[in-house]
């Protein structure tokens, strides 16, 4: 079961994701970033630090909203991968397309720097 | 004298048994009838020493009435026999069995065992320090001595016994051996020949992948090189109405962009999960420099949190064990394709040598795939009796022109030797093998008759008479379909296999020969 909060740091909307991210809990993330992106966060980082497991079905998620925010001229990036999440997103290539900060505080920096010297 | 006579016909009897008997039950039934005769005591029992040279274990344990006390299998010290049951009267049933191994040193020095059968008398077998092997004897009489006589011929008999109780022995390692070696050619033999089944090695992995990270079933998805499309060729534990994945790129099941460089493997059709009652799935791309070629996923059906790190190792392990049998199978078929096709070029070289066997191979493989099918043989079958025409004759090109005679006898049997080392169906090498045998037996290189000669090359020798008949020039070329059915006829059944010739009359009259060799026999009908 994946719970979700969302909070806003130097204009990063920082989604943390606690529990679980399998077949089940798919839809509700979908969701959840598609509403962020659709709404117009152009910066949007998850914090990946309270989520035990993810399997294919949230990987999914995660590349088409990856995808989707390339599009939007967004950026969506991945914070405090640990365990078995880490492990699941270097056997499925994910860490290979999504930008991965080792913390939300470096993640946020380095985010909010990217927005504000690039003009996104 | 009685003594000495008693003595040297058990030695007789000994070496009787162990000339005639090649199992090494015989012979140590041999050794123990020789020292029960000795020693006028049963003798039911005989050790051996262990290749370690540390432990005893026993090699022979012959049924009777004895029953042995299993509950206390030490040896006793010497002068510290306490008790002692008999066994008379003790059933088989009852029986049991002395210690089946001991420790050498503990062995060496004992000469007797107490046994609920009564006291036993130890007889080592030794040969100068070394200790061969151990006889159990008994259950002694009237307090546990053995006679003086008795003792005397066991020491004069015991150095023969030991010495062929050990030859013995050695002769069953040796037996043994030569099993374990032949048991392990066997079985890399085998491994070998398997390596190539692919699918069903992917399959075992992938149960075994199943199995140990507690998942619920799963399925392994390769790419078909040609088309670039998934397919499953392995699954486990999926229930009969799983809804398999739809594997096309763009809006299939799985996001995954097999021309990227990335190669992110995500899963796309949630809904296709769901209703397939999946809980987790964890899909993971098999690449191999970059070159895709599957997909290995398992999925579990009642636990979101089946895949914990410990077990996502493990996948990760099976998922590059997938990974390199299908990239080796892959680079075997690669290497498989282009020696054919080089086999194939090398028989279009070979028929250019002279102007009327120019496309000789092609016309033997299409009037064989053709007489295949008449015959009805299933795809596969048409395949191999295909290929096989295509490349029959290559075994000529080991062969020199001066070796005229050698290379009419010797080239099936090269020519199969050039593919026999590849994983085809072994009936396209005995069909090259074979294709200048006759059906009566009058054939070469070997003389096969009927049915000895497999299916593929009895079709492929009624191709090739068939388009060497059509294509060779005066006199041996026969000019018209009259003539070449009526040159068939006479055939059938001596050279020619009956079945197949007449399938070869049938294409012939219904004019299906293929187009260039039917063209051929209508030019020379009006000449």
């Amino acid at each position: 079961m994946m719970e979700h909060e969302t909070r806003h740091h130097d204009g990063v909307t920082v989604v943390e994701l606690r529990g679980s991210a399998a077949v089940a809990d798919a839809l509700a993330l979908r969701d959840v970033l598609g509403s962020h992106l659709a709404g117009g966060d152009s910066r949007v980082l998850l914090d990946m630090t309270g989520l035990r497991f993810i399997d294919s079905a949230g990987i999914g998620v995660l590349v088409s909203a990856r995808r989707r925010a390339e599009q939007l001229g967004a950026t969506l990036a991945l914070a405090g991968v640990n365990g078995a999440v880490a492990r699941v997103l270097q056997m499925t290539r994910a860490d290979r397309l999504v930008q991965t900060f080792q913390s939300v505080e470096e993640g946020v920096d380095a985010l909010s720097k990217r927005s504000s010297g690039a003009g996104e | 004298m009685l003594g000495v006579d008693r003595d040297e016909g058990a030695v007789t009897g000994v070496l009787t048994a162990l000339t005639l008997a090649e199992e090494l039950d015989p012979r140590l039934d041999a050794v123990l009838d020789a020292a029960a005769d000795a020693s006028e005591l049963p003798a039911r029992f005989i050790y051996l020493t262990a290749a370690d040279g540390r432990r005893l274990h026993m090699a022979r344990a012959r049924s009777g009435p004895v029953a042995i006390d299993q509950h206390s299998p030490s040896w006793a010290q010497p002068g510290s026999v306490t008790s002692s049951t008999t066994g008379e009267g003790a059933s088989e049933a009852t029986a049991a069995m002395p210690p089946i191994e001991m420790a050498i040193d503990q062995a060496r020095e004992q000469r007797s065992m107490p046994t609920a059968a009564g006291l036993m008398h130890a007889l080592p077998l030794e040969l100068g320090d070394e200790l061969v092997g151990l006889v159990l004897l008994g259950p002694l009489k009237d307090g546990g001595q053995l006679g003086g006589r008795q003792r005397r011929r066991l020491s004069a008999l015991m150095p023969a016994l030991a010495a062929l109780a050990r030859q013995a022995h050695r002769e069953q390692t040796l037996r043994d051996e030569i099993a374990a070696l032949t048991s392990r050619e066997e079985v890399a033999r085998r491994l070998a020949g398997s390596t190539l089944e692919v699918d069903r090695l992917v399959t075992v992995l992938l149960d075994l992948a199943v199995r140990s990270t507690r998942s619920d079933g799963g399925f392994v998805a390769v790419i078909d090189a040609q088309h670039a499309d998934l397919s499953i060729r392995a699954r486990t534990g999926l229930p009969d109405d799983f809804l398999d994945p739809d594997f096309s790129a763009g809006h299939g099941a799985f996001d995954w962009d097999l021309a990227g460089e990335l190669g992110t493997l995500g899963l796309r059709d949630i809904e296709w999960a769901s209703s397939n009652g999946i809980d987790s799935i964890l899909a993971v791309p098999l690449i191999e420099n970059e070159r895709p070629l599957g997909v290995f996923a398992l999925v579990s059906f009642t636990n979101t949190e089946t895949f914990s790190e410990a077990n996502l190792a493990l996948l990760e392990t099976y998922s590059e064990q997938i990974r390199l049998m299908l990239d080796n199978s892959r680079l075997f078929a690669e290497f498989r394709r282009r020696y054919l096709d080089s086999l194939r070029g090398l028989a279009t070289s070979l028929d250019a040598r002279r102007p009327h066997t120019v496309r000789h191979h092609m016309h033997v493989g299409e009037v064989a795939t053709s007489l295949a099918e008449r015959l009805g043989a299933e795809s596969p079958e048409i395949e191999s009796v295909g290929l096989a025409a295509a490349i029959h004759d290559i075994g000529l090109l080991a062969i020199t022109e001066t070796e005229a005679f050698a290379a009419d006898q010797e080239h099936p049997l090269i020519g199969a030797g050039m593919v026999e080392h590849l994983p085809l169906d072994p009936a396209i090498g005995e069909a090259i093998a074979t294709h200048h045998e006759w059906y009566d037996g009058w054939g070469f290189p070997r003389g096969l008759r009927g049915a000895e000669i497999g299916r593929h090359g009895r079709i492929l020798a009624v191709a090739e008479f068939v388009v060497e008949r059509i294509e060779a020039p005066a006199p041996l070329g026969v000019g018209d379909a009259a003539r070449l059915v009526s040159e068939l006829q006479l055939r059938r059944g001596s050279q020619l296999d009956p079945e197949a010739t007449d399938a070869a009359v049938e294409m012939i009259a219904s004019s299906t020969l293929p187009a260039g060799l039917s063209q051929h026999l209508r030019e020379d009908e009006g000449t």
